[in-house]
């Protein structure tokens, strides 16, 4: 049984269309993060799912069971909010009370239930304290808490980590997922963050313009983006691309760049959708050389900044189009600004994208 | 809040400038109660009451007072209609708050959270009846109240107070309840209805603005003179307001217009006290800090 199920979801806000057309089936007990720049539609997905915003059309399910005519409350959710949104009113255990206030649960299995919350968050020490006091952490943690006491089949989020310090952040993450996988409820993840998509999520949805671009594991997006807008958007820094167009030069295709031509190599002669065709090669930083002499596959290009990283040094080098792309060198790379180099890129590592 | 720094002497000053500026008036006024009529119209009168006299406090609830002197004080004529307009005061005002929080507490959420059509009419409206001087609608109000049989009645009263404190209040919730943050949300997935969140999720959150509202809408109803001496002056109806006035303008005596202005300030005063820590809590920019 899947734990969320979309089917063929679209939403309007008059002539706008903020989700195309969208279907989506997520396991039971799957931690899925959607994942896009913001304007994408993933949080009026979520918000769809949670009954706070009506579909233009389609269907929700939740653990089998068809949602889509339901009040937010009778959907078996809990929802955190961007910021971990909580009543500013009340005390920390009075927010978590307000879950099941309006719930026919039993007076005794409530105070079990938030008694089970308080002590696997830890947050004893802020339950008589109002969100203003507390800090963000905190905050979050009564939020988690406020969740979980209702027991639902899905746990909904929107963003939570976003208002907080990256340190902060950081450890969250991996609470956040540890306590997932303790009660194995099926999880949606709202992120414009690739960093929390990939560390947090055992599946990415990655969404662009209200559409899906794809879905798959961390593993699957990052080494194998279905889509020219994925292979661009995961990975840091992003993944350079040679824009040009194939031709067949003594049988085999060739990619014309403004900046010069480069071989397309065997493993993605069946991407190739047509001579004439416009086409980017993909490849990461990582899987890019920076030389001083030209070499087999190379493009001259100027180095135009140096980032120096620390452990890794980013170079961005610009071709002779003006074009950006960046290579991740070792610290005693030795290049400076304003000289000249060729960009080597490692093909057999390389993306094909047809346009 | 910026690191606190020892205010300057001319900060001093000038607060104290101010204090003595609005108080001043004020303890003039209040402190002739207890200076004896005779030194009270002696000149020059004096600064405060070096002899506590406490014949016009007796006389203006209706009782006799004889000073250590041997002088007697008759109970002033006017103390059953300071009593009354006491009374009358009171339940008007109370009335105009109770009746302008009901109606402004829905009427602001709903201007400040919900889109409908025609809203931003709607609120032009209310900022429009809210720049109308009351003093021109007073010939009209008069007239319409005498063809309705509401003069002389604490109902009209009440009736023409709203008018003023209705719009007037909901211009200042509205900014207030727009700043407050989208526990709506919250509110839904926890199952509360549209009027459970008013009820028991935002009026609650929202009690410092609510409270200040109360405030405005109590003491303006409380020192409302211009209406209450066209359509209640002289009837059983009349408020505090317009029965004092009487020491003013039928029968000067400072004594006695000083004991029933005490009258007049100590109920403002104690709402003003036991609010004012809603009314510095009400920041309209982060209303819940």
């Amino acid at each position: 049984m899947p734990g969320i199920e979309i089917k063929n979801l679209k939403k309007s806000f008059g002539e706008f269309e903020a989700i195309r057309e969208m279907s989506l089936t997520i396991p039971d007990g799957a931690f899925c993060v959607f994942l896009g720049p913001s304007g994408c539609g993933k949080s009026t997905t979520l918000n769809i799912v949670a009954g706070l915003d009506n579909a233009t059309s389609g269907t929700i399910s939740i653990a089998g069971r068809d949602v889509t005519a339901l009040a937010p409350h009778e959907r078996d959710i809990a929802m955190v909010f961007q910021s971990s949104l909580l009543y500013p009113h009340l005390t920390g255990l009075q927010n978590i009370q307000m879950s099941l206030r309006n719930t026919d649960t039993p007076a005794v299995e409530a105070a079990a239930r938030i008694e089970h919350a308080i002590e696997i968050l830890e947050i004893k020490s802020v339950l008589n304290k109002k969100p203003g006091a507390m800090s963000g952490g905190q905050r979050q943690r009564v939020a988690m808490a406020k969740a979980i006491v209702r027991k639902p089949a899905a746990f909904l989020m929107d963003e939570p980590l976003a208002a907080l310090d990256a340190a902060l952040r950081q450890s969250l993450r991996s609470e956040l997922v540890a306590l997932q996988k303790r009660l194995g409820t099926t999880t949606i993840f709202v992120t414009h963050d690739q960093v929390e998509a990939m560390t947090m999520g055992d599946i990415i949805v990655v969404m662009n313009a209200g559409a899906i671009e794809q879905v798959g594991t961390p593993d699957e997006i990052y080494n194998a983006p279905a889509t020219k807008f994925v292979a661009g958007f995961i990975g840091s820094p992003p993944m350079n691309f040679f824009d040009g167009t194939v031709s067949q030069e003594a049988g085999e295709p060739m990619l014309s760049t403004e900046a010069g031509t480069l071989k397309i190599p065997p493993h993605l002669h069946s991407r190739i959708a047509g001579n004439g065709v416009k086409h980017a090669l993909a490849v990461r930083p990582q899987h890019m050389q920076i030389s001083r002499t030209a070499q087999g596959q190379s493009i001259s290009a100027t180095v135009f900044v140096v980032e120096n990283l620390g452990k890794e040094s980013v170079i961005i080098l610009n071709d002779a189009a003006g074009k950006a792309y960046r290579v991740l060198a070792a610290p005693d790379h030795g290049y400076k600004r304003g000289e000249s180099a060729f960009l080597v890129p490692d093909l057999d590592r390389a993306l094909l994208f047809s346009e | 809040m910026t690191a606190t720094r020892r205010p300057s002497i001319l900060l001093i000053l000038a607060v104290a400038l101010a204090v003595i500026w609005t108080l001043l008036p004020i303890y003039w006024m209040l402190k002739t109660a207890f200076i004896s009529p005779s030194d009270a119209v002696g000149f020059p009168a004096p600064l405060w009451p070096t002899n506590p006299h406490f014949a016009a406090i007796h006389n203006i609830f209706g009782f006799g007072y004889t000073d250590p002197d041997g002088r007697e004080f008759l109970p002033a004529g006017q103390a059953p209609q300071i009593i009354n307009g006491l009374k009358n005061s009171l339940i008007v005002a109370l009335l105009v708050t109770v009746i302008t929080l009901l109606i402004i507490i829905p009427l602001s959420y709903a201007f400040a959270r919900f889109e409908f059509r025609g809203k931003t009419a709607l609120l032009m409206t209310i900022l429009f009846s809210v720049a109308v001087p009351p003093v021109s609608t007073l010939i009209p109000f008069y007239i319409l109240f005498v063809q309705l049989g509401l003069t002389g009645t604490k109902l009209g009263l009440v009736l023409i107070n709203l008018t003023i404190t209705v719009p007037f209040v909901t211009w200042m919730l509205i900014g207030y309840f727009r700043n407050l943050p989208a526990v709506e949300k919250l509110a839904r997935l926890d199952g509360f209805t549209r009027f459970g969140t008013l009820v028991y999720i935002i009026v609650p959150l929202a009690k410092s603005g609510i409270a200040v509202a109360a405030v405005v809408a109590f003491l303006f109803s409380w020192n409302e003179f211009v209406f209450a001496t066209q359509l209640v002056n002289g009837t059983s109806a009349a408020t505090l307001p317009t029965a004092v006035s009487g020491f003013l303008f039928l029968q000067p005596q400072p004594g006695l217009l000083s004991a029933s202005l005490w009258i007049s300030v100590i109920p403002a005063a104690l709402v003003a006290f036991f609010l004012q820590r809603h009314i510095a809590e009400m920041n309209l920019v982060d209303p819940v800090k």
